[in-house]
C-alpha cells in the first residue's frame, strides 16, 4: 500500500518529519519497506533575510552575512555585491541540491565549508543559480513582502515535494489498505482528530430507485450492494490533483470517472466499480422494477429501468473482462449481470462491455460487500489479482459501502459534472451487526506487565474508533478494580475478535517502546517426572554412543516421497505447498533425504539416527487433499500417532585410518544388525529376532529386508537396504541400510534391570568347529541344533568365521564356532567336555547334512 | 541434536546463522554438538 506524507495530512494534523513518520509507524505495526521523496522544485530553498553584511578580512569581494531562515540564524559567506542589510532572498540550507541546469548531469549539493577560517552554513542564491529568468548581476533580491522562513517554492505558487510511503500491510489489517485507515492510526497516536471528508445528500427530481433495481440472488457471497446513477457527465482527461495523487503512489490516470472511483478505494479502502449506465439491459417486464425495500416503484424511463443481478456464473459461462481477456467461470465464482448478461466479474473486475468510454453519459457506481473467502478462490483460480480482489479477499468494510459511495457521486460532480440521482439503492438483507467485546482492566495489567490506566485505555480505544457500548454500573464509593467495559468494534475492524486483541492495540498505542525490557525468566523444578522422555533420552545416548549422528526431520513431508509402502497418510487439507503435504508415516523419507543433502555436498559417509513421532489417518483410507467432511466424527478424524526410531546408514564404515585391512569397507548389512542388537541389549529388550522378509513385502523400498520381531510374533519394525532403484533416484552412490523400530512398544517392553552374577572362579574349555555345510544352512538352523542337543556346562557358542572359495565345493560354504564349556562348582576335564561335545557335532553331521573337518 | 524449542536459545548461543540448518541434517553441523 502506498501512501504519500502530503495526503495523509488531509486527514490528520501532524507535524512529524517524514523520517519521524516512518520510525512512528514501525513502532505502529505499520512497516515501511520503501520511503521515497519526490522532489520538489527549490526543494531546502527558504526565503531569509539578511541580518548583518561585513567584509571577510583577508578577502576583497567576499562579505559575510547573517541571515534568519525563519528557524534562527545563520551565517553566509558571499561572493555577490547587490545585497544590502534588510534584504530578502532565497537562501539554500546545507544538503539540498540546486535545480539541474540543462546540459548538467549531476545536480550540484550544496555543504556546510570553510572560506578563510568562516563556516558558510549554506548559500544566498542568484536567479541563474535558481535557473529563473530574472536578469541581475547578483543575488535574486524578493520584495519586502516576502515571508521568512517561507518555502521559495510555495512563494512561488510552484509544486512542493512529496514523501511517498510503501507500506507492508499485515493480512490481519485490511483497514489500512487505505489513506484513512492510516491516517486512522495516526490521529490515534497524536490525540487529533480524524478528518472524514464531509458527504452531502443532494436533493433531485430523478431518485436512483426509479433508475435501477438491485437483486442478490446469493445473500451469503454479496451481503450488501449499492448502486446510485450520476447522469450527464462528461468524460475526460482528470484534474492535475486527481491524476498526480493516483501517479504518486503508482496508479495510471485513464479518465476522469474511473480515477475517481481508483481514487476514493485508495482514500477509504472500499473498492468501487462504475459502469456505464446505458449498456446495461433494460428489463423487458415492468414488474421486475422493484426497490430493495420490496415495493414496487414507477420508472422516470418509460418504465423499463435494468435490474443489477448478483448470481452465480453459470459454469463454463463465458465473460470478458476489462483487460480484454475472455475468461471461463464456474458456478463458484460470482458475478454482477443485468438481466441478459454478465457485467462484472464481483470483486475482481468489470467487464468490457460496461466499461466506461468518451461516449459515457450516464454512469451507474457499484459499491459492494463480497465474502472475502469467495473473492479469494475467483480471483486465485482465474489467477486474475487487482486492487479490488486484493482488498475484498482481505476483508472490506462493509459498513462503509454507502459512504464511499456517495464520496465518488461528490467527486464525480467535481471533476466530470452532471447530476446525481438522490438516494442510493441499497441491497442489505441483514444488516451488519457491530460485535462486542468486553475489557477487564485488570487483564491489561497482567498481558502487558505495566500498568496502564483505565482511562488511558478507554482513549486509546476510543482514538481507534471503538465505542463504549455499556459499563457496568459501580456502586457509589466502591472501591477495588474497576468494572468491565464493553466496547462496540467498528465494522472496518474485521480483526478485532478478543479481549487480548483490545489489549494488543492498547499497548501498541500506549507504545510498545515503553514495555520495559526483561531478562528471559527460567522456572526450576516444577516439572512432574516424565519417564518417557528420560528413557527417550537414553535412546539417544546409546545411539549416539553408537557412533551414529541424531538428525531431526521435519512431520510435515511430502506425499510423493512417501508413496512407498504407506496407503493410510494423513494428509492435510489446506497444505502450503506440496513439498509439505502429509504427516510422515514414516522416519525413512527423512532419513533419505538427509542422506542425499549429505551426499549432494559430498560427506559422502553419514550415520544418521532419528527419534520422533509418525503418523497414519485412523479411518484407513487414503486422502488425497480432499477437505475434511464436516460431518466427521472427531475421534475418528484424529490420526493415529506412533514413536519411532530409525537409523540410515550409507557410505564409508569407519573414518579414514592408516593401515588395516579393512579400513576403506563401507558400511554393510551387518553393521546395521550390529547396531539394532547393540542398541536393543543396552535398551533392555531382549528376545528379539531378524526374519527375511518376503521379496516384496516392502512394496519396492528395500532390495532386501528382514522383519524384526519381539519374542518370535510381536513386530518391532523392519531393516533393510534400500533398493538400487531408489538410491539413484536419490543420487545416493553407495549402498543405504535403513531400520525403523517401534519405539512405543521398546519402550513398553524393555526391562532396563540389571543383574549381577559372581564372576566364575573355574577356567573354561573351548573346543572349536569348522564345518562344511549347505549354502542354505543359516546361523539359526546351526543354534537349533545345539539347543535341542543341550550340552551340559555349555556356556557360549560364537560363530567365528564364515569361509567360501579354495578347498571348499560349489553350493557349500565353511563355518566355524567357538564352544565354551564351564562349570560353576569345579574345573572341567577333557573327559568331561568330549563326549557332550561330539554329541553336538554328530548332530551336526545328521541334521545338517555337515562335513566336520577334523 | 536440539529439541525444537531450544533451536533460537542454541542459535543466540553459538551465533547460528542458518535455521535451516536445524532439519538439514548436514553431518559437518551435527558433528560440533
Amino acid at each position: 500500500m502506498k501512501v504519500t506524507l502530503n495526503w495523509l495530512k488531509q486527514y490528520v494534523d501532524f507535524d512529524w518529519s517524514p523520517e519521524e513518520l516512518t520510525e512512528r509507524l514501525t513502532m505502529l505495526g505499520l512497516e515501511a519497506e520503501n520511503v521515497h521523496k519526490i522532489g520538489g522544485e527549490f526543494d531546502g530553498i527558504v526565503i531569509a533575510q539578511i541580518l548583518t553584511k561585513d567584509k571577510v578580512p583577508s578577502s576583497d569581494k567576499l562579505s559575510v552575512c547573517k541571515v534568519n531562515d525563519g528557524k534562527g540564524e545563520r551565517t553566509i559567506i558571499c561572493g555577490a555585491q547587490n545585497h544590502s542589510v534588510g534584504d530578502k532572498v532565497p537562501l539554500i540550507l546545507p544538503n539540498f541540491a540546486l535545480p539541474l541546469k540543462p546540459g548538467e548531469k549531476e545536480p550540484f549539493v550544496i555543504k556546510e565549508r570553510k572560506v578563510f577560517g568562516i563556516t558558510s552554513q549554506g548559500m544566498m542564491c542568484s536567479p541563474q543559480e535558481l535557473g529563473l529568468p530574472d536578469k541581475v548581476d547578483g543575488l535574486l533580491i524578493l520584495p519586502k513582502d516576502a515571508p521568512i522562513g517561507k518555502s521559495f517554492a510555495e512563494y512561488l505558487g510552484r509544486a512542493g515535494g512529496d514523501v511517498v510511503y510503501d507500506l507492508e500491510i499485515t493480512p490481519n489489517r485490511p483497514d489500512w489498505n487505505s489513506v484513512i485507515g492510516i491516517a486512522r492510526e495516526i490521529a490515534a497516536l497524536t490525540g487529533n482528530k480524524l478528518k472524514m471528508p464531509e458527504v452531502r445528500s443532494q436533493k433531485s427530481e430523478v431518485r436512483a430507485e426509479n433508475l435501477v433495481s438491485v437483486r442478490i440472488e446469493d445473500a451469503e457471497l454479496c451481503p450488501r450492494y449499492t448502486a446510485r446513477v450520476v447522469k450527464g457527465v462528461k468524460i475526460g482527461p482528470s484534474p492535475d490533483w486527481l491524476r498526480t495523487a493516483l501517479e504518486k503512489v503508482g496508479i495510471r490516470s485513464i479518465n476522469n470517472v474511473v480515477d475517481v472511483t481508483n481514487y476514493v478505494m485508495l482514500e477509504i479502502g472500499q473498492p468501487l466499480h462504475a459502469f456505464d449506465y446505458h449498456l446495461i439491459a433494460r428489463s423487458c417486464r415492468r414488474e421486475s422494477a422493484q426497490t430493495s425495500d420490496g415495493k414496487n416503484a414507477p420508472s422516470d424511463d418509460g418504465g423499463y429501468k435494468p435490474t443489477i443481478v448478483i448470481r452465480r456464473a453459470a459454469a463454463g459461462e463465458k465473460f470478458k473482462t476489462l483487460d480484454n481477456i475472455e475468461r471461463t467461470l464456474t458456478n463458484e465464482m460470482l458475478l454482477i449481470t443485468d438481466e441478459h448478461k454478465g457485467i462484472a466479474l464481483a470483486g475482481v473486475m468489470g467487464g468490457q462491455n460496461t466499461e466506461i468510454n468518451e461516449k459515457t453519459v450516464d454512469v451507474l457506481i457499484e459499491s459492494a460487500y463480497f465474502s472475502p473467502t469467495n473473492i479469494r478462490r475467483t480471483s486465485k483460480a482465474l489467477g486474475l489479482r487487482s486492487e479490488s480482489s486484493y482488498r475484498f479477499e482481505r476483508g472490506a468494510d462493509i459498513g462503509i459501502c454507502d459512504w464511499a459511495s456517495q464520496r465518488a457521486a461528490q467527486l464525480i460532480l467535481e471533476t466530470a459534472g452532471g447530476q446525481l440521482a438522490e438516494g442510493v439503492v441499497d441491497a442489505y438483507p441483514k444488516p451488519f451487526e457491530p460485535k462486542q467485546i468486553t475489557l477487564r482492566h485488570h487483564k491489561v495489567t497482567e498481558l502487558l506487565a505495566i500498568p496502564v490506566k483505565p482511562e488511558e485505555c478507554e482513549f486509546y480505544l476510543g482514538q481507534l474508533g471503538l465505542k463504549i457500548a455499556n459499563r457496568k454500573a459501580r456502586p457509589v464509593g466502591a472501591s477495588g478494580p474497576p468494572e468491565p467495559v464493553t466496547f462496540q468494534i467498528p465494522s472496518f475492524r474485521v480483526d478485532l475478535k478478543r479481549e487480548v486483541d483490545l489489549i494488543e492495540e492498547i499497548a501498541r498505542l500506549h507504545g510498545v517502546d515503553k514495555i520495559p525490557a526483561t531478562p528471559p525468566r527460567g522456572a526450576i523444578g516444577a516439572n512432574a517426572f516424565d519417564s518417557v522422555h528420560d528413557q527417550i533420552v537414553e535412546a539417544r545416548r546409546i545411539l549416539s554412543g553408537l557412533g551414529l549422528n541424531e538428525a531431526q526431520g521435519q512431520t510435515l513431508i511430502a506425499n510423493a516421497e512417501c508413496r512407498v509402502q504407506h496407503a493410510e497418510l494423513a494428509a492435510l487439507a489446506n497444505p502450503l505447498s506440496s513439498d509439505m503435504d502429509v504427516l510422515r508415516p514414516s522416519l525413512l523419507p527423512g532419513l533419505v533425504h538427509s542422506l542425499r543433502h549429505n551426499v549432494s555436498r559430498k560427506n559422502y559417509d553419514v550415520a544418521l539416527f532419528e527419534i520422533g513421532r509418525v503418523f497414519g489417518s485412523a479411518d484407513g483410507h487414503v486422502r488425497e487433499n480432499k477437505r475434511i467432511p464436516e460431518h466427521a466424527d472427531k475421534a475418528v478424524r484424529a490420526p493415529i500417532e506412533e514413536r519411532r526410531v530409525a537409523v540410515a546408514l550409507t557410505g564409508q564404515r569407519a573414518p579414514n585410518f592408516w593401515s588395516g585391512s579393512e579400513r576403506d569397507a563401507k558400511f554393510d548389512a551387518y553393521d546395521l544388525k550390529g547396531i539394532v542388537e547393540e542398541f536393543l541389549e543396552h535398551f533392555g529388550v531382549r528376545g528379539v529376532t531378524f526374519n527375511p522378509a518376503q521379496k516384496d513385502a516392502s512394496k519396492g523400498l528395500f532390495l532386501e529386508s528382514a522383519s524384526i520381531q519381539l519374542g518370535g510374533k510381536l513386530p518391532l519394525g523392519q531393516m533393510g537396504q534400500l533398493s538400487p532403484v531408489l538410491a539413484k533416484k536419490y543420487d545416493l552412490r553407495d549402498a543405504v541400510f535403513l531400520v525403523e523400530l517401534n519405539l512405543d512398544q521398546l519402550l513398553a517392553r524393555r526391562n532396563s534391570a540389571k543383574s549381577f552374577k559372581p564372576l566364575p572362579p573355574f577356567p573354561a574349555i573351548r573346543r572349536d568347529v569348522a564345518m562344511l555345510v549347505p549354502e542354505a544352512t543359516t546361523h539359526d538352523a546351526v543354534w537349533q541344533v545345539v539347543r535341542q542337543a543341550k550340552p551340559p556346562n555349555l556356556e557360549t557358542v560364537e560363530l567365528f568365521d564364515v569361509f567360501r572359495g579354495k578347498h571348499v565345493p560349489q553350493g557349500q560354504k565353511s563355518l566355524a564356532y567357538a564352544f565354551i564349556y564351564r562349570s560353576p562348582e569345579k574345573t572341567l576335564t577333557d573327559a568331561e567336555v568330549n563326549p557332550a561335545h561330539t554329541k553336538v557335532v554328530e548332530a551336526f553331521k545328521t541334521q545338517l547334512k555337515a562335513t566336520v573337518r577334523e | 541434536m536440539v529439541n525444537p524449542c531450544h533451536r533460537e536459545p542454541a542459535m543466540i548461543r553459538y551465533g547460528i546463522n542458518d535455521i535451516r540448518l536445524f532439519y538439514e541434517n548436514d553431518v559437518r553441523f551435527l558433528k560440533q554438538f
